[in-house]
């Protein structure tokens, strides 16, 4: 009786070998029917997880801090005086940049468009790719390539959209890769993932030759050529520079300015049109 | 309830749970495989037949949460499964030897399957990739797993004194 169960149990194992394998052929890095009807229910569930933790968290930084909370007011008021001068000033400089440019006739710079924030709600579970879920899907107007970013710079691009939720790659991931400019030199490098590399969570450029004007701690950001990324978002820092033996090739890595493990709000640009 | 009804809806939020939460476990970008750790002590407990279909469940939610293709993880993890309640047959009570053994090759099992399937058409070195992702993720997942079957353990021992 034992062994023909078993056997019954082979012939499902091979069955279902098959169909998926099947599947993972047909919905290879595609968005498809069945995530979109799972968001459907699991968008309500990672809400519910992330309310309570909030509300968990909340309470428990409120008691942490609840001795110093007069002393940050104190510190918070006298900060946000010197930033409401700070913005004064930057609005005159705003205003004096809208007048030059008018008299040297020059359109004036676009500013990203924000379609929508986001939170994010999970990120992936393997240590070899850097995705993670937002918690706004087609139904908040998110688009496939749409560009998402944070306070700190760019974070990365949106891969998979469902109804209520999308998926977002990072650009630590291998797979990704974004066309970028040096900041001093506007000399354009490609930025790839490079979250396999041995040293930890960085990216790194490609086809650096030994004649290319770079130097550590250089700004990185977004091309002015690129189809998918508005130009001049902020992504990293030049970290570590390393000539190759033949002497004709440089890895040069660099660490994005966002944490990805920090990361809980994005904003969600639209794609340079 | 039934039993088989609370596994499935314990694996759905145990699921839901190990997205939100797997980012403060990560150490230099290296993660925890504690799906597998589920998988490996379902199919040691419960015995192959089980521990393919729970396994196949669970890796279908993963796909479908957060996954790239569907299929993959469940095949994967249906396969872990299966071979670890294959193992059971071997084990005694609370080996500690099996099991340790059983996650570490599932950890490893699975890394392997990644490797073929995402990074052979780009020729990534594999001792490049053994040294960054697939040995710490074994220890760092076997670490883990020692620690939840010792807590485990003192519960169980906890519990039999208490009634």
């Amino acid at each position: 009786m034992y062994k023909n169960k078993k056997s019954h149990t082979g012939k499902y194992i091979v069955g279902v070998t098959i169909i998926l394998i099947i599947t993972i052929v047909i919905t290879a890095e595609k968005a498809n029917f069945a995530t979109n009807i799972t968001s459907y229910i699991t968008t309500p569930v990672y809400g519910l997880f992330n309310g309570i933790n909030s509300l968990i968290g909340g309470s428990f930084n409120y008691i942490v801090r609840i001795g110093t909370l007069e002393v940050d007011n104190e510190r918070l008021l006298k900060e946000n005086e010197k930033l409401k001068y700070d913005n004064f000033i930057l609005n005159e400089f705003k205003e004096e940049n809208k007048e030059l440019r008018n008299l040297m006739e020059m359109s004036e710079r676009n500013l990203y468009s924000v379609v929508t924030g986001a939170e994010v709600v999970g990120v992936d579970s393997s240590s070899y790719s850097k995705i993670f879920i937002i918690d706004k899907g087609r139904n908040n107007g998110v688009n496939e390539n749409m560009v998402v970013i944070n306070y700190d710079g760019l974070v990365g691009k949106v891969i998979e959209v469902n109804d209520l939720s999308s998926k977002v790659m990072t650009i630590a991931d291998e797979k990704i890769a974004v066309s970028c400019m040096l900041q001093r030199s506007k000399e354009q490098v490609i930025l790839k993932g490079a979250n396999l590399q041995d040293n930890g969570e960085v990216c790194k450029l490609d086809y650096i030759t030994t004649d290319t004007d770079i130097i550590e701690g250089e700004d990185i950001v977004t091309s002015n050529i690129s189809d998918i990324y508005p130009e001049g978002i902020p992504v990293g820092k030049v970290t570590n520079i390393q000539t190759d033996s033949s002497n004709l090739v440089r890895q040069v890595y660099v660490k994005p300015n966002v944490n990805f493990k920090r990361i809980n709000d994005v904003l969600l640009i639209k794609n340079k049109e | 309830m039934n039993n088989t009804i609370k596994i499935i809806i314990g694996l759905f939020i145990f699921a839901i749970i190990n997205t939100i939460y797997i980012r403060y476990f990560s150490i230099m970008g290296i993660m925890p495989n504690i799906s597998a750790i589920v998988v490996v002590f379902i199919g040691l407990n419960m015995g192959m037949e089980k521990g393919a279909y729970y396994g196949l469940y669970l890796g279908l939610l993963n796909d479908l949460l957060i996954g790239i293709s569907l299929g993959l993880s469940a095949l994967i993890y249906m396969y872990i499964g299966y071979i670890s309640g294959a193992l059971a047959k071997k084990m005694y009570n609370e080996n500690i030897f099996i099991s340790t053994l059983a996650v570490m090759l599932a950890d490893i099992f699975y890394n392997v399957i990644i490797y073929c399937t995402h990074y052979l058409p780009k020729e990534y070195e594999f001792i490049k990739y053994c040294m960054r992702i697939l040995l710490p993720e074994a220890i760092y997942t076997l670490g883990l797993f020692l620690i939840i079957n010792a807590l485990m353990i003192l519960i169980r021992r906890q519990m039999n004194r208490g009634f």
